[in-house]
C-alpha cells in the first residue's frame, strides 16, 4: 500500500532528526580536522617498519619552521629577530627558538677525536696505506702538511703525526656550516651586488605534538604576515624570509577556503536564478536550496562519521554535490509545475527513474571507496550520503508539497520548445551507429597515446612567494638536500654503522659520476668500531713497515707503534656527546629495540641507481616519497579504466534486462564517447592528463547514465528536455567554474566535467527512441 | 670635576695623534694589486712544536682574481684558488679534487694571494717605517683560520705573506712576480677544466 504524503513527511522528519543528533554526538564527542597538507592526500604503501620510520621522520620534517630575519646591520637584524620569536611565543602550541648553543669549534671538535689515535682513516688515505706505495703516500701526507689554508692540520698535527687524523677532517663538511654564531644567535650572510653584507638571524620554531594542527599553521602565516607589513609600512628595511609546512598549510587552506566560498556562492546564487527563471516561483527556489542544504548536512555526517581528518580539497569538490543534488529537485519541480493539474500524484511517474538514476551514480562513486587513495574515498562518501539525503527529501518531502503544483499546466518555456525541436531534428538525422562506434575505437586507441602526468607536485600550485623565500633560505643555509634518501636498519648501533660504510663507497661512486652532487651520512663522522679497529691496525702494520721514514724525516720525529691493545675506539653513545653528533639529530632515529640512519642525498640525477644500490644490500630502504606517489596514483589510473569498463558492463547489464541488447548498448555508448571527447580536448587545452581527469570521467559516466535513464524512460516530451537542460546547466555552473581554480587538479577536474556534460547532454537523446512514451 | 676635564683632554689628546697618523683613513692596497701575472714563490711552513720548517718553492699564475699555485719541490701538487673553491691534485693524471667550497675562505685567499685587500674583510694596522700591513680578519669563520696576516710590498714585484694561525704557526710566503704577460697556457692553468 502506497504511503500517504503525510506518513512520508513523518517519516523525513523522523530519519532528519536522527541524523541530526547523529551530527551533534559527532560534533561533541568525536574528533574532527581538516587537514590543508596535500601531501597526506596520497600514502604509499611500504612495509609497516618502515612506513613507521619514514612517517616519523615526515612528522619531525613537518613541524620544523625557519625564519630569517634579515637587515645589512647585524645588529638591527638580531634585535628584529628578537622581536619575531616573541610575537611567535604567543602562539599556542609552538616551541620558538632564537638563542642557540654554540656552534662547534674546530679545536672542540678535534679534542672529541684525539683520544682515539689512528681510529680515523679516509678512504684516500687508507687506499694509499693499503697499495704499500710509501713514496705515493709520503707526497700525499706533504701535500697535507705544505697546505696554505689547512687548520685541521695545525689543530691535529701535534697529537697525530700520522697526518691520518687532519685528513679524515679534511673530507668532512659541517652541515649549517654557512651559520656562524653570533653570542648564540645563528646568523647566515648574503653578499648583495653593491658590496654590501646582509645578515640574516635564524628563527627557529617547532609546532608540538606529531604534525601540524590546521589553526596553528593559520596563525602562523599570520604572524610572519604581520612581521612584513610592519616592516614594509614602518620602512624597517628588515626583510623576513620563512619556510616550514605551516606556511605550504595555510597558503593552501586559505585559497582552497576562498575558492570553495566564491564557487559555491556563484554556483547557488547562478542555478538559483536558473530555477527562477524557469519555475517561476520562489518556493521552487526554496526548496531546492533546501534539498541542497540537506544533502551537505548528509555528506556532511558521513564524512565524520567514517573520518577524522578530511583534507580540504575534499570540500572543494564536495562543490560538485550542489549540481547533482539540485538535479533531483528539478525531476520534481518539473513534474510539480508541468503537469496536466488533473494528474493526483505527479511525482509518482519519476520515482522509478529518480531511483535508476541514484543507483547508477551511486554505483559510480561506490566505486571509489575501494581506491586507494583517501581523496577519492572522501569525495565518493560525501557525495553518495549527500544523493541520499536528495533522494529522500525528494522523494519522501515533496509529495507534500502541493502548494507547487500549479493550478494549470505551465508553458516550458520557449527556448526549451526551440532545444526540443533542435533535439527532434537531431533525432531524425541521427549519424549512424557505425561513425559512433569508428569514434569509440579510434578514441580508445587514442588515449593509449595520450601524455599521463603522474607527478603529485603538479597537482596544486604553491605560490611563487614561497616558492622563492625556501630557495633563498636554502642558498643561504647551503642545506638544500633532496626528499629521497637512504634509509639504513639494524639490530643495535654498530650493525648500522657497518651497513652504512658499505655503501660509502658505493655513494663516493654515484657522486664520482655526479648522479648525486652529495650526501651526508653519519658514518663519514664515525666509523663502527671494527672499521676503526681496522684502520688502528693498517697504521700500526705501515708504521712497523717504515712507510712513514720520510714523514719523520720531515717532521724531525721518530713515530713508534703502539700495542694495538692500548688503542680505544670511539663507541655510538660516547660518539653522541660529541660536539659534532647534535648536527645529525634529525639522521638517527630508535624505535624500541631497532636502529634506524638516514643518508641524505643531493640533487639526485637517476633514481633506478640508488633503488638498485639499496635493493643489494638488506635493510637498506630507498625512501622516495613523490615517486612512490607517482607510481600509486599511475596504477590507480589504469584502475580507473577498469572502473570505468567495469561500471559500464553493470549498466549495460541494467540496460539489457529493461531495454534489450541494441539499445542497451546505444545507452552505454552516450556517456564514453562524452568521456572520450572529453579526455582528448582536456589533453588538447592541458598538455597531458591526471588522474582528476580520469576521475571527472565517472562524474560524466554518473550523469551521463542518468540523462539516458530519463529519455529512455519517457521518452522526447518537453518535460525531460526542460529537467535535462535545466540539469545539464545547473552542473556548468558548478564545474565550469572550477576551471578558473588556482588548483590546477580542480580546474582539470572542472574542465573535463564540464566538456563531457556537454557533449552527453547533445547525444544522450538518442536514447528517446528505447521509450514506447515517445512523442 | 677633575676627571671629566682629564677625559676630556685624553680624548682630544688621542684625537690630535689620530690626526697626525692618519689613523681615520683607510689603507690604500692598490699597490699590492696583481690583476695578472705570474711568479715564483717559496714557502716555510714553521708549526710551533717542530724543530724545522716545512719548505716548498714552486711558480704560479695570477688571472682575474683566480690563482693557480703550482708546487714543484719538494713533492709536486698543484691548487687552484677559484671563487666557487679551492681545488687540488697531486698528478697532472689526475682530476682536481675539491678542497673547500666554503666562498669565504677560497675567496679571501685568492684576494690576499693577487693583493686586492679590502677594508671590510679586514682591521688593518699599517706597521710603521715599512711598506708592511697586519691584517686581522673580521669574518669569524676566517679568524678560525687566519688569526694574523702580515702582508708586505717589496717594490713593484715582490711580496710576502705571513699567515699565523689560531695555534700561532706561522706559514711564510714570498712570491716573486716575474712577468704580467700571460700565454694561453698560463690562462688555461687557472681554469678548472679537468
Amino acid at each position: 500500500m502506497p504511503l500517504s504524503s503525510r506518513t512520508k513527511l513523518v517519516v523525513w522528519c523522523i530519519q532528519f532528526a536522527v541524523l541530526l543528533a547523529g551530527l551533534s554526538y559527532l560534533w561533541l564527542f568525536k574528533s574532527f580536522t581538516i587537514v590543508a597538507d596535500l601531501n597526506q592526500i596520497f600514502s604509499v604503501e611500504q612495509e609497516p617498519e618502515i612506513q613507521l620510520v619514514s612517517e616519523q621522520l615526515e612528522q619531525q620534517q613537518l613541524r620544523q619552521h625557519l625564519l630569517l630575519v634579515g637587515h645589512q646591520d647585524k645588529t638591527t637584524a638580531i634585535n628584529y629577530a628578537l622581536r619575531a620569536a616573541e610575537s611567535l611565543n604567543a602562539i599556542a602550541g609552538i616551541a620558538v627558538k632564537v638563542k642557540f648553543d654554540a656552534l662547534p669549534q674546530l679545536d672542540s671538535i678535534v679534542r672529541d677525536y684525539l683520544n682515539y689515535p689512528h681510529a680515523f682513516i679516509s678512504e684516500q688515505y687508507r687506499y694509499l696505506l693499503q697499495a704499500n706505495d710509501s713514496q705515493s703516500l709520503f707526497n700525499y701526507q706533504f701535500n697535507l702538511l705544505n697546505e696554505m689554508a689547512s687548520p685541521w692540520v695545525a689543530a691535529t698535527l701535534e697529537k697525530d703525526k700520522t697526518l691520518a687524523l687532519a685528513d679524515f677532517f679534511n673530507q668532512q663538511s659541517l652541515p649549517s656550516a654557512k651559520l656562524k654564531n653570533h653570542d648564540g644567535f645563528l646568523i647566515a650572510t648574503k653578499n648583495e651586488p653593491v658590496g654590501h653584507t646582509r645578515y640574516y638571524v635564524l628563527v627557529n620554531f617547532m609546532s608540538n605534538g606529531t604534525g601540524l594542527d590546521l589553526n596553528v599553521a593559520k596563525k602562523i602565516a599570520a604572524n610572519v604576515t604581520s612581521l612584513k607589513k610592519q616592516a614594509l609600512t614602518q620602512d624597517t628595511g628588515v626583510d623576513y624570509l620563512a619556510t616550514g609546512a605551516a606556511f605550504f598549510t595555510a597558503s593552501a587552506s586559505s585559497s582552497a577556503q576562498n575558492e570553495m566560498t566564491v564557487f559555491g556562492a556563484i554556483s547557488v546564487f547562478a542555478t538559483l536564478l536558473l530555477i527562477m527563471i524557469i519555475y517561476r516561483s520562489a518556493l521552487s527556489v526554496f526548496c531546492t536550496l533546501f534539498v541542497v542544504s540537506v544533502s551537505m548536512i548528509y555528506g556532511y555526517t558521513a564524512l565524520r562519521l567514517l573520518f577524522t581528518e578530511v583534507n580540504v580539497l575534499t570540500l572543494v569538490f564536495a562543490v560538485t554535490l550542489i549540481g547533482i543534488a539540485a538535479d533531483y529537485s528539478f525531476h520534481a519541480l518539473s513534474e510539480l509545475r508541468f503537469s496536466k493539474p488533473k494528474v493526483a500524484n505527479p511525482l509518482h511517474t519519476i520515482r522509478s527513474s529518480l531511483l535508476l538514476s541514484f543507483l547508477t551514480t551511486t554505483a559510480g562513486y561506490l566505486i571509489l571507496v575501494f581506491t586507494p587513495l583517501i581523496l577519492f574515498k572522501q569525495i565518493a562518501v560525501f557525495t553518495m550520503a549527500g544523493l541520499l539525503g536528495a533522494l529522500l527529501c525528494v522523494l519522501l518531502l515533496y509529495p507534500s508539497l502541493v502548494v507547487l503544483k500549479a493550478k494549470s499546466a505551465m508553458q516550458v518555456p520557449n527556448f526549451i520548445s526551440g532545444l526540443h525541436n533542435l533535439q527532434q531534428v537531431w533525432l531524425n538525422n541521427k549519424l549512424a551507429m557505425r561513425w559512433q562506434l569508428l569514434f569509440i575505437i579510434v578514441g580508445l586507441f587514442g588515449l593509449t597515446f595520450l601524455d599521463n602526468d603522474d607527478d603529485p607536485r603538479h597537482f596544486y600550485k604553491v605560490p611563487d612567494d614561497l616558492i622563492t623565500q625556501q630557495q633563498t633560505i636554502s642558498d643561504l643555509l647551503a642545506e638544500q638536500w633532496d626528499s629521497s634518501y637512504l634509509l639504513i636498519a639494524g639490530e643495535n648501533e654498530q650493525q648500522v654503522l657497518r651497513q652504512m660504510e658499505q655503501l660509502l663507497p658505493r655513494l663516493e661512486q654515484l657522486q664520482a659520476n655526479k648522479e648525486i652532487t652529495a650526501y651526508s651520512s653519519i658514518s663519514q663522522w664515525l666509523p663502527s668500531i671494527s672499521m676503526q679497529k681496522s684502520n688502528q691496525q693498517l697504521l700500526s702494520d705501515a708504521v712497523n713497515r717504515g712507510d712513514f721514514t720520510q714523514l719523520n724525516s720531515v717532521l724531525g720525529f721518530n713515530l713508534a707503534a703502539r700495542p694495538l691493545d692500548e688503542y680505544q675506539q670511539l663507541d655510538f653513545a660516547t660518539w653522541q656527546n660529541t660536539k659534532v653528533a647534535p648536527l645529525f639529530t634529525n639522521q638517527w632515529l630508535q624505535i624500541q629495540h631497532r636502529y634506524y640512519s638516514v643518508i641524505k642525498l643531493k640533487s639526485l640525477q637517476n633514481t633506478s641507481s640508488v633503488k638498485s644500490l639499496a635493493n643489494t644490500y638488506t635493510d637498506v630502504f630507498f625512501i622516495d616519497k613523490v615517486a612512490g606517489i607517482s607510481e600509486q596514483i599511475g596504477q590507480f589510473r589504469l584502475q580507473l579504466i577498469f572502473i570505468y569498463a567495469l561500471a559500464l558492463t553493470m549498466a549495460m547489464a541494467i540496460f539489457w534486462l529493461r531495454y534489450g541488447l541494441l539499445n542497451a548498448f546505444v545507452a552505454v555508448t552516450r556517456p564514453l564517447i562524452a568521456v572520450l571527447v572529453a579526455l582528448i580536448l582536456s589533453t588538447w587545452f592541458y598538455g597531458s592528463l591526471t588522474v582528476f581527469n580520469y576521475v571527472a570521467g565517472i562524474l560524466i559516466l554518473a550523469l551521463g547514465l542518468d540523462y539516458c535513464i530519463f529519455y529512455a524512460e519517457h521518452g522526447l516530451c518537453k518535460k525531460i528536455t526542460l529537467t535535462t537542460c535545466v540539469s545539464a546547466l545547473s552542473s556548468l555552473f558548478v564545474f565550469a567554474i572550477l576551471i578558473v581554480s588556482s588548483t590546477p587538479a580542480v580546474s582539470q577536474f572542472g574542465f573535463t566535467v564540464f566538456i563531457g556534460v556537454v557533449v552527453v547532454f547533445l547525444i544522450s537523446p538518442r536514447l528517446a527512441l528505447v521509450s514506447k512514451r515517445n512523442i | 670635576m677633575l676627571n671629566k676635564f682629564s677625559h676630556t683632554l685624553w680624548l682630544v689628546a688621542m684625537l690630535f695623534v689620530c690626526v697626525t697618523t692618519n689613523c681615520f683613513a683607510q689603507s690604500d692596497f692598490s699597490k699590492f694589486e696583481i690583476k695578472q701575472g705570474k711568479g715564483e714563490f717559496s714557502q716555510a711552513k714553521h708549526f710551533t712544536f717542530l724543530k724545522r720548517a716545512i719548505k716548498s718553492q714552486g711558480e704560479f699564475v695570477i688571472f682575474q682574481q683566480q690563482v693557480y699555485w703550482h708546487t714543484l719541490l719538494p713533492v709536486k701538487s698543484e691548487l687552484l684558488v677559484l671563487a666557487d673553491g679551492i681545488y687540488r691534485r697531486n698528478d697532472v693524471e689526475q682530476d682536481y679534487q675539491v678542497l673547500t667550497q666554503d666562498k669565504q675562505i677560497n675567496q679571501l685567499l685568492a684576494k690576499l694571494l693577487s693583493g686586492q685587500i679590502q677594508n671590510s674583510d679586514w682591521q688593518v694596522t699599517a706597521i710603521e717605517q715599512t711598506s708592511c700591513y697586519l691584517l686581522v680578519p673580521t669574518l669569524v669563520q676566517v679568524a678560525q683560520m687566519f688569526k694574523q696576516v702580515k702582508l708586505c710590498r717589496n717594490g713593484d714585484s715582490q711580496r710576502e705573506i705571513v699567515i699565523t694561525d689560531q695555534q700561532n704557526n706561522n706559514t711564510h710566503i714570498t712570491m716573486t712576480i716575474t712577468t704580467k704577460e700571460l700565454s694561453q697556457g698560463d690562462m688555461d692553468a687557472v681554469k678548472l677544466t679537468h
